[in-house]
């Protein structure tokens, strides 16, 4: 019987597939060492806000829960303050003027400098807590070497300075949500539905209104899409500001002095605009998304969108760029950061040795990597729930471009 | 070899084929848990496994979620009403996480056992265990769900310490989309053909005893959860949940309602003639509690009555033992209808952590409380103005105006002499609240000694360990003195949290947040922070604003 396929076609499959095999084998050993995270890592510190838009009135209510439902991404240290959202009536436009309006006469950037040093508003009273714990310093030797008065202490705040507080940003997000595929009915008793959700969640017994809502809202929210205008702020940190604070305003302990002079020069801080992105407002897709919890499409979309404008400003602003510490060496190396932070094939990331010399960290590029975009890790809000290829990897796998002897904790940053 | 390339490959393919692609046969895909998923075409509903085969078909009208026993119900052919909730028509059945049939789909209606008790004026009130004490007799009702007792407080008090012979009625299930079958009562669930099962609140008074149209009308059939079936369909006139392998059955048959027992496994009823009784119990430790206008007694699975008969029985909450009353004296027995104590009590308790309160003629010939054990032997002589009950091991006790605190081994905690002892939150509970004199500062004492250790300067405290182990939340009235801030404090008296909150669960919730975060201590600004934080009114502002100092944390 004559064979379909040529005798040298047969070896070349076989050859493929045992070489498949091999690698399968070599991956499940990868992942299965040195999975092991290290956290302890320097971050940038963000604070997020939210233009809610009133006019919008059957979703603004539920825009904002969920907007506050979104977790600050691991990548950043949350400097979140106690106001979050800030509304805008009518249909006023929003811009970047209005908003810097809104920063400086707020002065939120002396609220974010006092929240660096846990500042009791009532006494003045501050404390290097959280400059010890973000900056990642030996407690007691900070202590010490900053009541010495040292050359050793002065150099640990300079660095906590420049690479913890200078590195602090404001994130102003603008959410619309736009109505794509003109298939939202005024339901009016929006609030309703979303008062009833909130006590659902709390495990109030509801009426028989609810599951109806609930389909009613599932039907409302489907093609939801949002358009986010981000725009985003550099805290302002430099040594005559140090040298002021440390000098005039700081205290271990309550003084009513110290706390009048903090009010005294609080309008000498500044948060600088440094760019502003909107997102494509594409409509998200609903799967994963259960019909009894339809406002995790509103989250859904709003976490996305959110994270694109954040990938798109690190794009613009190399401050901004996270540094993400290397997890796992073997044949590639591995990072827990993926589709969220905006990982996609032909990007490039140095990777970065962090070291803490005489009290100042400094960076210094040992190699350059890719990513496999085989490997690439779908970490973004419900990718898994939708069953997003990547979304059960945990980690990306970088393939190595120059370099050596790389080490889990060193890290990298998108170039 | 090349079979064996052309299987592996062919293999491969269909791998990577089933691998992609198969959500796009669907509009819709739901949130996978454990291991699958809801998914819609074409308005139709079935479920999915991970690799995107049909456990569930794709056809049905509606679907549930699973529920924990792993099942979920479908309905083919119903519709949403305008003003009824849930899906109205069709058929309804039960599948399993497999994808096996557990119901066929060709029934009208689904159901459970209703896990709360029903309200006054249904009319099968009369054939709920009413705590034993209420027969047709008004001067002793008692009341299921609060345990009251009309006009004689000292019932109450007993009624309430006791347990009672729990039933549940079926319930009609509203088939919400994606709500689960509650199957917590029995663990198992109801169906039936009949559309026109009367919800019990619909149903007023005696008038319904005698409606002839009701009968046969309730006609349910009891399924576990692997299928089996438990009661037969269209058998009975009611029933109620399944206890010790029996489920309790009515017959009404103008206007009397009589009760036997199905046998689960024979599937036979178990007594010759249906029961007239004024009561249904369940099947506790292989006895029913028969209740007629002599009285209640027990009858064992043969028919045969056990024990005396009795004015009524209450079971214990926590052991097998039973408060009996009789000739308006109260006594307990055992399982067996054996008497521990005899009925010579004008009040007792059922047993709480192995002690029972009493009431009898103390030395001063005045009626008082004392404790036994549950062999009847006087452990505390009669000798307290009254007594409360016992929980983590300690119960407070009163003579005259002044109160104490006793353990469950009959010895006094405190003595009686204080204005307030506040009670243990935790078993082995070594320091308590005390208030020495009315309005007096409170003061946190050491167990079993008159030691003070520290003063507080509170106006109302939760115990230690009551809410949180070692710690307490406290009470301080403002310096105006008409309102209360709460915080929590530590075993030796430190503030955790300072007295800022409104209310004891504001400080509740404060602590459980910051201990989350890993502090130990927290200060009175860090309250202020958190208030601030919660603040629903610092999200109230416009861009155009100008937010005041008050509303920043920092």
């Amino acid at each position: 019987m004559k064979t379909i396929f040529p005798h040298n076609f047969y070896c070349c499959i076989s050859t493929i597939l045992h070489s498949m095999v091999f690698v399968l084998l070599l991956l499940v050993s990868v992942k299965a060492n040195g999975d092991t995270m290290d956290d302890k890592y320097r971050r940038n510190s963000v604070y997020s806000m939210l233009i809610s838009h009133i006019e919008q009135e059957d979703f603004c209510t539920l825009i904002q829960g969920q907007f506050m439902n979104i977790p600050v991404s691991d990548k950043f240290n949350d400097h979140n303050l106690a106001v979050r959202v800030i509304s805008v009536e009518g249909k006023k436009e929003v811009t970047e003027q209005t908003v810097t309006d809104f920063v400086n006469r707020n002065n939120i950037a002396s609220h974010m400098v006092a929240k660096w040093f846990n500042r009791d508003q009532n006494t003045g009273q501050c404390d290097m807590t959280l400059i010890k714990n973000r900056g990642l310093y030996n407690a007691s030797e900070f202590d010490r070497e900053i009541a010495a008065h040292s050359m050793r202490g002065n150099a640990l705040l300079e660095d906590a300075g420049e690479d913890l507080i200078g590195n602090t940003y404001l994130i102003v997000n603008d959410i619309r949500y736009i109505d794509k595929n003109k298939v939202a009915k005024k339901i009016g008793s929006i609030f309703t539905i979303v008062t009833m959700v909130a006590a659902a969640a709390a495990g109030a017994k509801l009426g028989d209104d609810y599951a109806k809502n609930m389909m009613s809202l599932f039907d409302a929210l489907k093609g939801f899409s949002v358009r986010i205008n981000s725009y985003l702020y550099q805290l302002e940190w430099n040594d005559n500001l140090a040298n002021t604070f440390y000098s005039q305003c700081y205290s271990d302990v309550p003084s009513e002095s110290k706390k009048d002079a903090f009010l005294k020069y609080s309008k000498d801080y500044k948060l600088k605009f440094l760019g502003s992105v909107t997102s494509k407002g594409s409509t998200t897709s609903y799967a994963g998304i259960k019909k009894r919890q339809p406002w995790l499409m509103v989250r859904k979309a709003m976490e996305r969108a959110i994270d694109e404008n954040v990938v798109d400003l690190q794009k613009m602003i190399p401050a901004f760029r996270a540094k993400i510490p290397i997890s796992a060496i073997g044949t590639f190396v591995k990072a827990p950061i993926g589709k969220k932070e905006g990982v996609e094939a032909g990007k490039k990331y140095e990777v970065l040795e962090a070291r803490l010399n005489n009290g100042k960290m400094t960076y210094k590029r040992v190699g350059v990597v890719k990513p496999n975009p085989m490997m690439i890790w779908d970490n973004r809000f419900m990718a898994s729930e939708e069953n997003s290829p990547g979304s059960s990897l945990g980690a990306t796998s970088f393939i190595i471009v120059s370099g050596s002897n790389f080490m889990p904790g060193m890290l990298l940053r998108e170039m | 070899m090349r079979k064996h390339v052309s299987i592996f490959l062919a293999l491969f393919v269909n791998l990577c084929s089933m691998a992609q692609g198969w959500q796009n046969n669907y509009d819709e895909i739901g949130m996978f848990e454990n291991g699958v998923s809801y998914v819609s075409k074409g308005g139709r509903y079935g479920y999915v496994d991970q690799k995107g085969k049909e456990i569930i078909p794709c056809i049905f009208t509606a679907v549930g979620s699973f529920n924990s026993q792993g099942l979920v119900w479908v309905n083919n052919g119903g519709s949403f009403g305008d003003e009824s909730s849930g899906i109205v028509g069709g058929l309804f059945g039960v599948y399993n996480r497999e994808g096996k049939v557990v119901l066929p789909v060709k029934y009208r209606q689904l159901g459970y056992f209703n896990s709360s008790r029903s309200t006054d004026g249904n009319p099968y009130a009369k054939f709920r265990s009413l705590a034993g004490f209420d027969y047709g007799n008004s001067r002793y009702s008692a009341d299921v769900e609060n345990r009251t007792l009309m006009k004689n407080k000292g019932l109450e008090w007993v009624a309430k310490s006791c347990g009672c012979f729990d039933v549940h009625e079926p319930v009609p299930f509203v088939a919400e989309p994606f709500c689960i079958l509650d199957m917590q009562v029995g663990n198992c669930f109801l169906f039936t053909n009949s559309t026109n099962n009367p919800h019990p609140s619909m149903l007023k008074g005696e008038k319904i005893y005698t409606d002839e149209t009701m009968r046969g009308e309730n006609k349910w059939g009891i399924a576990d959860a692997n299928g089996n079936i438990v009661l037969p369909l269209d058998k009975f006139d009611f029933c109620y949940n399944p206890s010790e392998g029996y489920v309790p059955v009515v017959k009404i048959e103008k206007g009397i309602y009589t009760i036997n027992y199905f046998n689960i496994e024979t599937h036979k009823l178990q007594f010759p003639n249906y029961l007239r009784t004024l009561s249904v119990a369940p099947v506790c430790g292989g006895k029913v509690m028969i209740v007629d206008e002599s009285g209640c007694q027990f009858m064992d699975m043969e028919g045969n009555r056990i024990g005396e008969l009795y004015d009524a029985i209450l079971p214990s909450k926590d052991a097998d033992i039973y408060t009996v009353y009789k000739n308006s004296l109260f006594g307990i027995i055992d399982k067996h209808g054996k008497e521990l104590v005899p009925i010579s009590f004008r009040l007792i308790s059922t047993a709480q952590e192995g002690l029972i309160s009493f009431v009898s003629d103390g030395a001063n010939g005045k009626p008082s409380y004392g404790y036994m054990d549950m062999s009847g032997n006087q452990i505390v002589e009669p000798m307290f103005s009254s007594v409360y009950h016992f929980e983590n091991g300690t119960a407070m006790v009163r003579q005259g105006d002044k109160y104490g605190c006793i353990d469950n081994k009959g010895k006094m905690v405190f003595p009686c002499r204080y204005a307030a002892v506040f009670p243990a939150g935790k078993i082995g509970q070594e320091i308590y609240f005390i208030q020495e004199e009315k309005n007096s500062p409170i003061y946190a004492y050491k167990a079993y000694t008159d030691k003070r250790l520290y003063q507080l300067s509170f106006s109302s405290v939760r115990n230690y360990g009551r809410d949180y182990d070692d710690v307490a939340f406290v009470a301080q009235k403002s310096q105006s003195g008409d309102k209360e801030f709460f915080g929590c404090v530590s075993s030796d008296g430190e503030m955790i949290i300072p007295c800022l909150c409104n209310s004891y669960e504001e400080a509740m919730l404060l602590y459980f947040n910051r201990m989350r975060d890993g502090y130990t201590k927290w200060t009175m600004s860090d309250t202020n922070r958190y208030k601030k934080k919660v603040d629903p009114w610092c999200n109230y502002f416009k861009l155009h604003d100008t937010i005041q100092e008050q509303y920043w944390d920092y």
